[in-house]
């Protein structure tokens, strides 16, 4: 399954580039992320856990970089894998992400092949593209909301963990290599989401 | 359901239209099938599914899953590999498929682990709670990666012991090609063609979809091993089985109930080895049921991708035809070698043509098994030769069905392949359907948002061959008998008409004949209940053995001294002129032992040859014991604004020999046909990087009953077979040959548009309309 | 009750929920079974229209004469649900409850301006279902809210309307794409299924329109609403167009009837 998207962040890509060097600014911009780490130069790994009308589901991810561009426009390949053990599923992605220039903002777009197997593979496409959305809505609203220099107030209602300003850190550009936890951690979620249909 | 007995008549008899003995109950819910069977104490498995398409199994942790309540037991492959060897792998044409994956997983949904619980939510519960450490492998989702790739969706080939035709295959590394099939006769590229069509086509796979779902009870009693099962191969399933726990033929057995169903789907390695396996090593009751979600990973029918031409000369001959055909058959081969074999060698279609060239291939591929499916591939390749003729019609500007007809093989004409034709009406067969759907009648093809069509195809395939056959008939003294044969009764209406047989033979009413149902401790050997095979194969054993019945019979009221006043019916005693009613039957019976329900039992065996194919050219004298000819007409109409299809009438010709039954040749013509339409239209199992996507009755599409043609009509030919019982051949594929390329052919008419991918969808008709 | 028990779930006809036990995706510990509740089956009509107890079922519905004649739209459109087994189990309630984009009597009871009782212990609340679908497989029911009611108003009289339902697959297959259209007094009504995330409602003033200008004007309000989910049914290029062929087939042959009357 082909998913493609881009979504605006208000904030200059020089801006929002650094928030995806810092592993705790993607945690709390990730819905559900709990875990996230490096592991060495170009692989992570990351826990989600999504708790939705008491059912709590906990799926681990990891991503390896396969390369990394950092010129005017920013680009990450990675494969993504994430597991859902209770749901007897397992994701594989292709993807890349890009961010440019758009006036004051950025857009950030992302391709990605996926792979769903088992139970939740089962579901079809419908509820795994609109799951992505709402997810994809939801970081968007959450990466915004990191890139403003205030504590936002009216933040946007999430379900797990409280979107909290980042600390803006400057980083090394070899650390560039971590946009990809974003990406891993969007569909991680989205898998994760998939699992969470409860009929209504 | 107990009939009432109603006066013998020829009704019952061959040719008669008996209802089946189990219609009432089927259809009520009354017969008792393998799945409804009261199992007791018994350990309910589930098991453990493969998340990844290709990997190399590193770990597998049941501790958990072992922690549960309730849980007797998990096991994995590799427990089982290291108790039963190489053993455990198993199939009918490769010994390749471990009853639960040891080394390596090959498809998404393949079983890892199996617990044993006190209850199925419980052995459920444990299975998913298994989980399995995997080393991703290249995945190779298509026959494009198979056939150029790098990855291997199996290391070495492994053709089993028992055909000796794939012996050289055996270790044969680095290639996803587990059978190729070549048939050369005369030189296709030299023949300088006034008109070459050529095509590439598609049929995706699809599944049986069987109402009831596959079910397997196993225990171990008195040291063997025994098993009740949802199988139409009961005497494969003993052997496979007897091989697997190394035990004689005399310690297992195989049983069966009334099959709901099975279309393919039930044959060869389903269930039957793991529950084997496991019933062994735990020395208990063990049960499997397939969910509906879990038999769609059972088995499916293979996928094809055929590349072909047609070729006339300038005198409007047929002068060549090649075929490359690819059998996708997914992680294991099962009888895809045959498949390709025998769809292979009728890919150029029943039709005179001088030279021809075709290879089929058998390809694995990280996907589901694929494996036998009504028709045996033949639909597959008849979507080609059936579409490249029609448009070859419309490029030579003649009439469709009037250049078939002209080129249409006719009896004792050799086809290319090698084989004389005999009992193959294929011209019967399309003049039937032409006249059904009054072909000469242009239909009002319309000229704004409906428009209409009208399309012909016609059908080829061979019955399995060699096979064999046994029967065994047990005549009761009250002249009722009991006939022992492992045919299945799968819906098909096998016991009915076999007991028409013994009643016409030993002339008594055919509802006291009862057909003992499968039982390997019981019944003879029989190879498989498929391929149509058993109407002729088990019909003649059922016919001989009914025949050694009277013969017997008549010898011993030879011997009896005449009793001309008995019943003061001197007429009766009709010994010379070789008469028999019931009451005769039991006189002799009752004379000849001096006992009421006194029993007498004859045997017979029928088993059918073949000639090999030639090495070089795949040909063959004879490569089958008879022919199926078949031929499907069709009138549509399409919606160009939403691309659907409306079938108006739809008529289906299938040549019998002769019908032992034809209400029940009808059924099958017109429940093949219903499939067939379903297979054109809609029907097909999507998969995406190696997930199915619509494997659950949900998503999954069959034709309902507002599918249906207007009209639907089954038509009978009977060119009776020198060698069938009475004449009678099989009927069970005929039907759905030709379905899919009369469809496409009439839409080609409607519109004027050729498609080549199976199904053609609402969606597919319409973006084929926007780009013209 | 509730508000009571562990992580509850409201059990209608059951057709929905079933599948997902089946499929092992549903982890709810308590089903609470409206059916023991006594009641809920009732269809009361009176001159403003329809009241339907949610245990009323889709067949139920279809085959009642007062929803025959008060809302014959409606009873068209739960005509259109699935096969006669299913309709003869599914709960008008859970149909709506389920909140699914494809489900048919949505687009009905759009167009007719329903609207949903709803009933939690903090009393009962009314909500237009054309307020009621919130969001993919969302509607504006509270976790602990039950449907304890569908109102229908009644359809006027020397109205027109049309139910078309399109399944791409099999004829008997869930929607591919479904529209309700209702004419009443020169306002065309619109509802959508299966066309986007939610069942969608638009409605335009016909007045003094030919039945050309209403199909291109109901063209013009339903572009903007489309926003098809790909599937195995059908891309959303080819969604897109059955969109236009039903509304157009629709609001010709609701059109057709007016001009009949
Ligand atoms: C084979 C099949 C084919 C189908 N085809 C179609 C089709 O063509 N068109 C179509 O429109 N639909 C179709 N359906 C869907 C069917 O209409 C719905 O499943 C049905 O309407 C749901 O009603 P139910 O009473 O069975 O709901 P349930 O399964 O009982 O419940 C569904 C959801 O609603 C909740 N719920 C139920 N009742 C209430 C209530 N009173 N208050 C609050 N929440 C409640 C439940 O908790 C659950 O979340 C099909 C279904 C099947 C099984």
């Amino acid at each position: 399954m082909k998913l493609a998207s881009e979504f605006s962040v208000p904030a200059s890509p020089t801006e929002v580039f650094p928030l995806f060097f810092d592993p705790d600014a993607m945690r709390r911009c990730i819905p559900g992320c709990e875990e996230l780490e490096r592991l060495d130069e170009s692989t992570y790994r990351g826990r989600l856990v999504n708790e939705v009308a008491h059912v709590r589901f906990s799926a681990g991810f990891s991503a390896a970089i396969e390369s990394v561009t950092d010129s005017d426009v920013k680009a990450v390949k990675a494969v993504l894998k994430g597991e859902d053990r209770k749901l007897g599923s397992s994701i594989k992605i292709d993807a890349q992400l890009r961010i440019r220039p758009d006036g004051d903002s950025s857009l950030v777009d992302y391709e990605m092949d996926m792979a769903l197997w088992g139970k939740l593979g089962r579901l079809g496409e419908p509820i795994i593209r609109r799951r992505s959305q709402e997810v994809e809505r939801e970081f968007a609203a959450l990466l915004a909301a990191a890139c403003a220099p205030q504590p936002v107030t009216g933040e946007p209602e999430r379900s797990t963990g409280t979107a909290a300003v980042p600390t803006v850190a400057p980083s090394p550009p070899s650390r560039t290599a971590r946009t990809v936890a974003v990406v891993a951690a969007v569909l991680a979620v989205i898998a994760v989401l998939a699992g969470m249909r409860r009929g209504r | 359901m107990p009939e009432t007995p109603e006066k013998t008549s020829r009704q019952d008899w061959v040719g008669g239209r008996r209802a089946r003995y189990d219609a009432l109950g089927r259809v009520r819910g009354v017969v008792g099938h393998v799945g409804d069977q009261p199992v007791g104490t018994c350990a309910h498995v589930a098991v453990h599914r493969s998340t990844q398409p290709h990997a190399a199994i590193r770990a597998v942790h049941t501790e958990e899953a072992l922690a549960i309540d309730g849980v007797y037991a998990v096991v994995t492959g590799a427990d089982l590999h290291k108790r039963f060897g190489e053993a455990l792998l198993t199939g009918p044409a490769f010994a390749d498929q471990p009853a639960l994956a040891y080394d390596k997983v090959r498809f998404v949904g393949e079983p890892v682990a199996a617990v044993l619980a006190a209850d199925l939510a419980t052995a459920r519960e444990a299975a998913d709670a298994v989980y399995v450490e995997y080393d991703e492998l290249d995945p190779v989702y298509d026959l494009d990666t198979a056939l150029n790739g790098e990855s291997y969706v199996h290391d070495e080939l492994r053709p089993s012991a028992v055909f000796g035709d794939l012996r050289h295959l055996d270790g044969v590394r680095d290639t996803n090609i587990n059978y190729e099939y070549r048939l050369r006769h005369g030189n296709p590229n030299k023949v300088s063609g006034a008109r070459t069509v050529r095509g590439e086509f598609w049929a995706p796979p699809t599944h049986h979809v069987p109402i009831e779902l596959p079910c397997t009870v196993a225990w171990v009693e008195g040291g063997r091993l025994e098993m009740l099962t949802t199988t139409q191969t009961p005497s494969y399933v003993r052997q496979t089985i007897a091989d697997l726990l190394d035990l004689p033929l005399s310690r297992v057995r195989v049983t069966t109930r009334p099959l709901g169903g099975s279309f393919g789907a039930k044959m060869y390695d389903r269930l039957e080895p793991l529950a084997a396996a496991l019933a062994w090593q735990f020395q208990r009751k063990v049960r499997l049921a397939a969910s509906r979600e879990e038999a769609f990973l059972l088995t499916t029918r293979h996928g094809a991708a055929i590349t072909s031409t047609l070729t006339a000369d300038a005198g409007g001959q047929l002068s060549a035809a090649t075929a490359d055909v690819a059998y996708d058959t997914g992680a294991y081969a099962d009888v895809g070698p045959r498949i390709t074999a025998k769809s292979g060698m009728v890919a150029p279609g029943p039709y005179r043509i001088g030279s021809v060239d075709v290879r089929s291939r058998c390809v694995y591929t990280n996907k589901p098994s694929a494996g036998p499916f009504r028709g045996f591939g033949v639909p597959q390749v008849t979507w080609s030769h059936e579409s490249l003729i029609d448009e070859l019609a419309h490029e030579l500007g003649e009439d469709p069905y009037a250049f078939r007809r002209e080129h249409l093989l006719r009896e004792g004409d050799l086809a290319p392949m090698g084989t004389r034709m005999h009992s193959a009406d294929f011209v019967g067969c399309l003049d039937a359907v032409a006249e059904s759907i009054s072909w000469d009648t242009q239909p009002d093809r319309g000229t704004g948002r409906i428009r209409r069509g009208r399309g012909v195809a016609v059908g080829v395939k061979a019955v399995l061959t060699p096979t064999i056959a046994n029967a065994v008939l047990q005549l009761n003294q009250d002249a009722s008998a009991t006939l022992m044969i492992s045919t299945v009764d799968m819906g098909q209406g096998s016991d009915t008409i076999m007991a028409q047989i013994v009643a016409d033979v030993l002339r008594v009413d055919s509802r006291r004949v009862h057909v003992v149902r499968a039982d390997t401790d019981v019944t003879p050997y029989d190879t498989i209940t498929a391929g149509s095979r058993s109407t002729y194969h088990t019909g003649n054993a059922v016919r001989a053995v009914a025949e050694s019945m009277r013969v017997r019979l008549l010898a011993l009221a030879a011997e009896q001294p005449e009793q001309p006043e008995q019943h003061g019916q001197p007429e009766r005693s009709g010994v010379d002129t070789g008469e028999l009613d019931e009451e005769r039957i039991a006189e002799i019976v009752h004379a000849h032992f001096g006992a009421r329900g006194a029993t007498l039992t004859t045997e017979a065996n029928f088993t059918s040859s073949w000639s090999p194919y030639d090495k070089e050219t795949g040909r063959s004298e004879k490569v089958t014991e008879h022919w199926f000819a078949g031929a499907v007409g069709v009138r549509l109409a399409v919606d160009t604004a939403t691309g659907r299809v409306h079938l108006e009438h739809l008529a289906v010709a299938g040549d019998v020999g002769r019908a032992i039954n034809p209400a029940l040749v009808e059924q099958q013509l017109t429940g093949a046909a219903i499939m067939g339409i379903g297979h054109a239209l809609f029907d097909q199992l999507v998969l995406d990087q190696g997930q199915l996507v619509n494997g659950t009755l949900l998503d999954y599409q069959l034709p309902s009953i507002r599918d249906l043609p207007d009209e639907l009509t089954p038509i009978i030919v009977e060119s009776p077979h020198d060698d069938g019982p009475f004449g009678a051949k099989g009927v069970g594929e005929t039907g759905i040959l030709a379905v899919a390329p009369a469809i496409g052919n009439a839409i080609r008419d409607a519109i004027g548009l050729r498609f080549t991918r199976l199904p053609m969808t609402p969606e597919a008709i319409v973006t084929a309309l926007e780009s013209r | 009750m509730m508000s009571t028990v562990d992580n509850p779930m409201v059990y209608g006809g059951g057709t929905a929920i079933q599948i997902l036990i089946k499929q092992g995706i549903l982890f709810a510990d308590n089903f609470v079974d409206l059916a023991g509740i006594p009641g809920l089956t009732e269809i009361t009509a009176d001159a403003a229209g329809l009241r339907a107890g949610p245990m009323v079922t889709a067949r139920g519905m279809e085959t009642d004469d007062r929803v025959r004649r008060v809302a014959p739209l409606a009873s068209t459109a739960y005509r259109h649900v699935a096969n006669p087994r299913v309709r003869n189990t599914a709960s008008i309630g859970g149909n709506l409850a389920h909140g699914d984009y494809r489900l048919d009597p949505p687009p009905a009871l759009l167009a007719l301006d329903a609207t949903v009782e709803a009933t939690s212990v903090r009393g009962t609340r009314s909500l237009p279902v054309r307020q009621f679908f919130v969001d993919f497989q969302q509607t504006a029911l509270a976790p602990d809210e039950l449907v304890t009611a569908v109102r229908i108003p009644a359809q006027p009289t020397g109205s027109a309307y049309r139910f078309v339902k399109y399944s791409s697959l099999s004829a008997n297959d869930w929607p591919c794409a479904s529209v309700a259209v209702l004419i009443a007094g020169r306002e065309v009504h619109i509802g959508l299924g299966a066309l986007a995330p939610v069942p969608r409602y638009a409605s335009f003033d016909a007045t003094g329109m030919t039945d050309q200008a209403a199909v291109d004007a109901a063209l013009e309000v339903i572009a903007p609403l489309l926003d098809p989910i790909p599937d195995v049914r059908g891309s959303v290029r080819y969604k897109r167009r059955l969109a236009q062929v039903i509304v157009e087939d629709a609001v010709r042959g609701a059109w057709k009837d007016l001009d009949n009357a």
